[in-house]
């Protein structure tokens, strides 16, 4: 496990596996897309109009996932002070701000010509908003703290904290009542969406979540990267201010 | 498509453009950091941290 966990095989491993899980991401993908425009029917209230809900569901889903990858990430920070995990954490934020970014966006597109408004202060749509915010949030506490180790710890103390706001997104629905629609896929009693409607919706939210994984094992690839710079590059400041001969990073 | 054929447009072009800036900005980032690594002095393999 330790081995995994190891930044640079870490390196090693992803170098061989993206190009296979980004050509998985791209069949999958392009399945999806077909599966939208030429599989799915449109339906019976909204028209044509559902075909959005093939990218604002997986989007939806994702702005969770993303969150619950950093609360994992900002364990393995906090508790077993690990490189890879602060790396992970780091990576994760910006992919989850975009996919809650999308998420927002394209709900309201739906929303428009369905409720006959772009947005309401309902408690779904809200509480998805604030997930916005945090992801900014940390975000910002990333670029604001310059000492990567202080950084980590307290972006994972604003993750775990704000780690209460994924169930009230997910049970906001049953909880509030709202303009938003209770969960129709993921939800007990099984889905109450037809079949030629969930089958699409299910490949797009594999092709988006195999795209999620692709981008934070990449982002995940320069911050390790960026941290390797940060640190020969102190050590080659230090060096010539002793007179030294250029660093050789151990295991050389 | 339909009346709303506007919104759907919009939902996806929206979805691509966000994809898009996300991937640009890691590859330009992994682009930068790749050459100012080749621009220290040659190194082994180390922790990677």
């Amino acid at each position: 496990m330790l081995k995994y966990a190891n930044p640079t095989y870490f390196l090693r491993l992803t170098a061989a596996v993206l190009p296979w899980l980004w050509g998985a991401a791209g069949l999958t993908l392009g399945l999806g897309l077909y599966m939208t425009f030429a599989v799915a029917p449109a339906d019976y209230q909204q028209g044509e109009t559902v075909r959005i809900m093939y990218i604002h569901v997986p989007a939806a889903w994702l702005s969770m996932f993303a969150y619950t990858v950093m609360t994992l990430s900002a364990l393995g920070t906090l508790v077993w002070r690990h490189p890879l995990a602060d790396a992970s954490q780091q990576a994760a934020a910006p992919l989850g701000a975009g996919f809650t970014f999308i998420c927002l966006v394209t709900g309201s597109l739906w929303g428009k010509p369905m409720w006959g408004t772009w947005w309401v202060w309902d408690a779904r749509l809200t509480s998805v908003l604030v997930l916005f915010l945090i992801y900014l949030g940390l975000i910002a506490l990333w670029n604001t703290i310059e000492e990567p180790l202080k950084a980590a710890r307290a972006a994972a103390i604003l993750t775990l904290v704000g780690v209460v706001n994924i169930p009230i997104i997910k049970f906001s629905v049953d909880w509030w009542n709202t303009l938003h629609q209770p969960a129709s896929v993921l939800r007990m009693g099984g889905p109450a969406i037809h079949p030629t409607m969930l089958w699409p919706l299910l490949v797009m939210a594999l092709g988006a979540s195999l795209l999620f994984v692709c981008l934070h094992l990449m982002a995940i690839r320069n911050e390790i990267l960026r941290r390797r710079l940060r640190r020969l590059s102190y050590l080659a400041a230090e060096a010539a201010d002793h007179g030294l001969e250029p660093p050789v990073e151990a295991g050389a | 498509m339909s009346d709303h054929a506007g919104y759907i447009f919009a939902a996806f072009a929206v979805t691509a453009v966000v994809v898009a800036v996300m991937l640009g900005r890691i590859l330009l980032d992994h682009r930068s950091l790749t050459r100012a690594l080749a621009k220290l002095p040659p190194r082994g393999e180390g922790d990677g941290a």
